[in-house]
């Protein structure tokens, strides 16, 4: 019985393994995380240094379909300060009756294929987001990469807080911009679903 | 000499309000170690109350300092070295989200029963807290 050569078998071990990982990326169709990053700054005209990280961001993208859902738990965005965690939470947001943030969209045009292409790919997400009780449509640029398995997304917009019903006084309007810069940085992982 | 003594006297003071001002205006966060708990929950019982009523639950918690007991799931990390460690609630989806403050040793995996301490935010993938830390012994 004739054995098959070291490198044949070397060849077709590889081949194996090439073509279960990259078929890994497609057979999975959700994504999440629990501790996407989110990073908002409103400073206005007089610094005072009004920024706020939140990394308990929960995110799930369906891989077949583009669909995809944030939900922001409020009181987890972190300030430096305790009065402005106070006054964001209690005047602002108003977080004891709005505790979340969601945002329920689409990536636009998304296929599974994009799942295969390797680099930073641009996407438009659109959907309904709804902060502080209010409920608008969006429709936001951002970045896609995959990465080792994973799905890296990227975006950095604005929010006019007019626009989600939080007023700003008029005493501290020097102090606070009227459009919040959001920073997110989301690394999705495979849910095995 | 009167004069004088009345003016240091007054600078004196207007000094002292000063510092308590600006001590108020920029005061970080109350160390969460230094707090009393609210409450105290075993992590499967407390997420099966949000199951329950997710109203009166969210009501009953938001912004109480809770102590929750559980197996630790999973620590994650972010790019920014923040660190959450996730507690087992018997739910396959749901656990008890803990954003962890800096500094916290990460907890084993798999393994480790402990305590966190922290101020719960809001139910979203999970029941969170944030600026959590592991207590030994609970309050």
């Amino acid at each position: 019985m004739k054995h098959p050569s070291p490198f044949f078998t070397f060849l077709m071990s590889f081949s194996a393994f090439v073509l279960l990982s990259t078929t890994g990326v497609l057979a999975q169709s959700k994504y999440m995380t629990r501790n996407g990053l989110i990073r908002f700054e409103a400073e206005g005209p007089i610094k005072d240094d009004i920024k706020a990280v939140n990394n308990q961001a929960g995110c799930i993208l369906d891989a077949s379909t583009g669909d995809i859902l944030f939900k922001i738990p409020i009181k987890s965005f972190v300030f430096k300060k305790a009065l402005m965690q106070e006054h964001f939470n209690e005047n602002y947001m108003e977080s004891h009756k709005f505790p979340t943030a969601e945002l329920k969209g689409k990536i636009e045009g998304f296929k599974p294929e994009v799942l295969q292409k390797s680099g930073v790919q641009q996407v438009m997400v659109s959907g309904k987001m709804t902060l502080h009780g209010v409920t608008r449509d969006i429709r936001e640029p951002g970045t896609m990469e995959v990465k080792d398995g994973k799905i890296l997304l990227r975006a950095d917009f604005g929010v006019a807080l007019a626009d989600y019903g939080i007023n700003i006084p008029k005493m501290v309007e020097n102090k606070l911009a009227k459009v919040a810069q959001v920073n997110l940085s989301i690394d999705l992982g495979p849910t095995g679903q | 000499m009167k004069k004088l003594f009345r003016f240091i006297l007054v600078f004196l003071l207007l000094g002292i309000i000063g510092i308590g001002v600006y001590r108020y205006l920029w005061r970080p966060n109350d160390p969460m170690n230094g707090q009393k708990a609210d409450y105290q929950v075993l992590a499967h019982e407390w997420v099966e109350e949000f199951k329950i009523n997710e109203q009166a639950a969210n009501q009953k918690y938001l912004g109480r300092i809770v102590e929750a007991k559980g197996v630790v799931r999973e620590v994650l990390r972010d790019s920014l070295g923040g660190m959450n460690v996730i507690l087992e609630s018997g739910d396959s989806f749901m656990g008890v989200n803990c954003s962890m403050e800096s500094g916290e040793v990460a907890p084993q995996e798999g393994s480790d029963t402990i305590v966190l301490r922290g101020e719960f935010t809001a139910l979203s993938f999970d029941v969170c807290m944030a600026r959590c830390v592991r207590i030994s012994s609970p309050k």
